[in-house]
């Protein structure tokens, strides 16, 4: 598929960059990172934005360095946009963020997930609690077997598919090939609703739940990214 | 003169304010602007951020565009840190800021910043002193009062001396001609206080003055102005840059 994608060079500095707040390309400490990813499950129906959160590492001894660039499919000049950013490897500079908005070249791909899903300002308590169920549900589906987490992936597996122009039963094989990875190496460990952090992305349409700064769904080598959404009025996962 | 960085600024299409610290050194708004302009007043010795805003506007350009860079004025190191954005003249999009810090090769020896109090943020009677310093200087131009003027301008001028290694006596040579042409004009428009807008800069050391609109403080009738900056210095309000 022709869509856009997100060019990230990063180093020497703790960063994410990705979409609408969707972090796609994390460093935790400062490791070199190149990334160039396609952006067509990230994108809105409007109101697409490129975000970055950058922080120093007090401990770094590289120069650091971050390049986050919006590339355009069919455009003769295809760098939409690109916020460059680089200092001496000793300035001890604040944390800052870059939200930059863009648009797409045609219409983004259709997903029932932003057309459907609620839209947030900020979450409240019951949203929360509602996100981290949907979590919570996926990882007990994890302790019932490949099936079960299909079951519970069914939605995403839908959307994926229509947005990337596949057959569901790809993007299902796909992803019962990463719940067997998964599964292989003793499967998700069980995390208390507590310990499960929420982050509202995609312009207030999914929370992104992680644990501890790390992915929902996490077993040695291999981990699933989990977002989740209220759609007509029930919490699913959608990403 | 001495430059130590440079600010680059290409824009059409929006309606933008490009700077550094929250200071707006240029702004454009239903017109092309593609320039360079010196910072040297505004680098402080530590913090210093690019900063901008940027918004749309309704001039019809074909595409909307804002490229930001500071820059070493010879061009022979790397910009530290750029932007550059695009957008179809006829997508709409949300207002949007930009700060990115950057530490520059050298920051001048301006008094300011070791002597002007940073506000976290400004209360009222700060507010207000800040105003009334602006007023003084606005009362000072709309009656033509040369000398008066340079004299509320000392800090500033001798603050923007050190920041370009300039010849003091050849600097203010020059401001006394450009006010004695501004004024001689005539023709600045009066203000009340509650009309004076103020906002913050270089981490609250500056607070930045303006008219309604935005428009420069001491606005002449026939197009230009003389944009006032002041600071909370040793007990007093005074302009700073």
């Amino acid at each position: 598929m022709n869509v856009e994608r997100l060019v990230v060079s990063g180093r020497g500095l703790r960063f994410e960059a990705g979409v609408n707040d969707v972090p796609l390309v994390r460093s935790a400490r400062g490791e070199p990172v190149a990334a160039a990813l396609p952006l067509e499950l990230w994108l809105l129906p409007s109101g697409n934005r490129m975000t970055a959160q950058a922080q120093r590492l007090a401990d770094s001894r590289r120069e650091p360095a971050l390049d986050v660039s919006i590339v355009r499919p069919d455009d003769p000049d295809p760098e939409c946009m690109r916020v460059h950013w680089s200092a001496p490897e000793d300035l001890a500079f604040d944390p800052f963020d870059v939200c930059v908005p863009f648009t797409t070249d045609g219409p983004p791909p259709e997903s029932r997930a932003w057309r459907e899903a609620a839209r947030m300002d900020s979450l409240d308590d019951e949203a929360i609690r509602g996100a981290r169920g949907a979590g919570a549900a996926l990882l007990a589906a994890f302790g019932k077997g490949t099936e079960a987490v299909l079951e519970t992936l069914a939605f995403r597996i839908e959307d994926e598919a229509r947005v990337l122009g596949e057959e569901p039963d790809a993007v299902r094989a796909r992803v019962s090939a990463l719940v067997g990875r998964i599964l292989l190496r003793r499967g998700p460990a069980p995390i208390a609703a507590g310990d499960v952090q929420t982050r509202l992305v995609a312009g207030g349409r999914a929370v992104m739940l992680t644990s501890g700064g790390a992915e929902l769904v996490w077993s040695e080598g291999a981990s699933m990214p989990v977002f989740v959404s209220c759609v007509g009025g029930a919490w699913t996962v959608t990403r | 003169m001495l430059r130590i960085l440079d600010l680059a600024v290409r824009a059409s299409g929006v309606r933008a304010e490009a700077g550094v610290n929250d200071a707006p050194l240029e702004c454009v708004s239903g017109r092309t602007l593609d320039g360079r302009f010196a910072v040297n007043h505004w680098l402080m010795p530590e913090g210093n951020r690019l900063t901008a805003f940027v918004a749309p506007d309704d001039s019809g350009a074909p595409s909307r565009v804002f490229r930001l860079r500071v820059v070493d004025p010879d061009e022979a190191l790397p910009a530290p840190c750029s932007m550059r954005w695009k957008l179809p003249g006829s997508e709409k999009f949300e207002p949007f800021r930009v700060s990115l810090p950057f530490r520059p090769p050298s920051v001048p020896p301006c008094r300011l910043w070791g002597e002007a109090r940073a506000f976290e943020s400004l209360d009222d009677l700060a507010a207000s002193g800040a105003r009334r310093a602006g007023l003084d200087v606005l009362d000072a131009c709309l009656r033509g009062d040369v000398a008066r003027t340079m004299d509320l301008l000392e800090y500033r001028a001798s603050d923007m001396i050190a920041a370009y290694a300039e010849d003091g006596t050849k600097h203010r040579a020059r401001l006394r001609k450009a006010l004695e042409s501004l004024l001689g004009k005539g023709g600045a428009a009066p203000l009340r206080e509650d009309e004076v807008l103020v906002r913050t800069a270089a981490g609250g050391r500056v607070v930045l003055l303006a008219g309604p609109d935005g428009v420069p403080l001491v606005s002449f009738a026939g197009g230009g102005g003389i944009p006032i900056a002041v600071s909370f210095v040793q007990g007093r309000w005074v302009v700073s840059r």
